[in-house]
């Protein structure tokens, strides 16, 4: 047996496992506390691709994430993906 | 900052941007007001005509997707899960399932070009128009993205089993439909539609203006959009709605900003 009961494993875990997608399709996962500011994975992420966090917006069902958005808040669940998205701007320059 | 859902505009520069004359927008303005006129389409179930629209990401995945579809990479299959929830209106507040609508808006934006355009997928007529506010310019008609597009729609639309679907419209039954999956969409640029003064950075205004007039189901006019009044027209709309989103963020009597 091992020991665990029913009501620890209804308990959710404290830590979630989180998916970017980039916008090449290439994907990099992170672990997270669920109570943990985004800003942290958002920080990593940027250092790892080496892309500054202002270029960048992080997209969860279309949604822009902000960096102070925790998991818990967001009501992620396991292997949720996130959109890194590079910014898109435009008004037709002659 | 306010919430406008799909991004929290940052307050006076977000602002600022959308407003000024000479100034661009970003993707974030760009899907603020296209979320509030899809929303608007969520509410107005009993209309004939039913539309719903993309967001700035939809680009970005059919890119991806077609790259890796032309070379025939095993992580296609990863990639095209994002173009079939699309399709199934996933992945996206407010949004429709295809099967349910006549036409899809979607935002492009040409990154190196630097210049938004609005095309619009015509399910029944397996039609993609583009409106280009633009259209002077000589690279108008060379826009790769929309060939992407019009190529693997159909096979995603295929892959997801549309074409079974009989729930508002029996697409089987559609004459462009019939016979034709592989082919792709046909492209057709719009030539009688109002058209920006060049050089003054004014796409992005017209193209939420494009997708207001036809969520009405209006033509757009050939003729007498007004960059400027646009400009401020959203602006004050979506600065007035946030401040009052803000002070009651759990009340629903705050209309939508229209």
């Amino acid at each position: 047996m091992s020991g665990v009961t029913q009501e620890d494993d209804k308990k959710p875990a404290d830590h979630i496992n989180l998916k970017v997608k980039s916008q090449d399709g290439n994907e990099v996962f992170f672990r997270i506390k669920r109570s943990t500011q985004l800003k942290k994975l958002m920080n990593a992420y940027c250092d790892r691709q080496s892309i500054d966090l202002n270029a960048i917006a992080f997209l969860f069902d279309g949604r822009r994430l902000r960096p102070d958005q925790t998991p818990d808040e967001l009501e992620m669940d396991e292997g949720d993906e996130i959109d890194a998205m590079l910014h898109q701007t435009g008004g037709s320059l002659a | 900052m306010f919430d406008f859902v799909v991004a929290h505009s940052g307050m006076k520069n977000w602002f600022y941007l959308m407003s000024q004359p000479q100034t661009c927008w970003n993707d974030e303005h760009i899907d603020v007001i296209l979320y509030y006129l899809r929303k608007k389409a969520k509410l107005q179930t009993q209309e004939q005509y039913i539309y719903t629209i993309g967001n700035c990401l939809y680009k970005v995945y059919v890119n991806n997707v077609y790259d890796r579809y032309c070379q025939q990479q095993p992580k296609v299959f990863l990639n095209k899960e994002c173009l079939i929830n699309i399709i199934n209106g996933f992945s996206i507040p407010a949004g429709f399932p295809w099967h349910l609508v006549d036409e899809v808006y979607i935002p492009i934006n040409y990154g190196d070009k630097f210049y938004w355009v609005l095309v619009v997928v015509v399910l029944k007529e397996k039609r993609i128009r583009v409106y280009d506010s633009t259209l002077q310019r000589k690279y108008s008609r060379t826009l790769s993205e929309i060939q992407k597009l019009a190529k693997i729609l159909p096979t995603y639309l295929d892959m997801r089993g549309f074409l079974d679907q009989k729930v508002r419209t029996d697409w089987l039954t559609i004459e462009a439909h019939k016979d034709k999956m592989a082919n792709p969409f046909d492209v057709q640029y719009l030539h009688e539609i109002a058209q920006q003064t060049i050089g003054i950075l004014d796409c992005g205004p017209f193209v939420a203006a494009y997708a207001e007039y036809l969520s009405d189901g209006l033509q757009v006019p050939n003729d007498g959009l007004d960059a400027g009044l646009l400009r401020k027209r959203y602006t004050a709309l979506l600065w007035k709605y946030g401040e009052a989103k803000a002070q009651k963020p759990y009340a629903t009597d705050i209309k939508d900003p229209r």
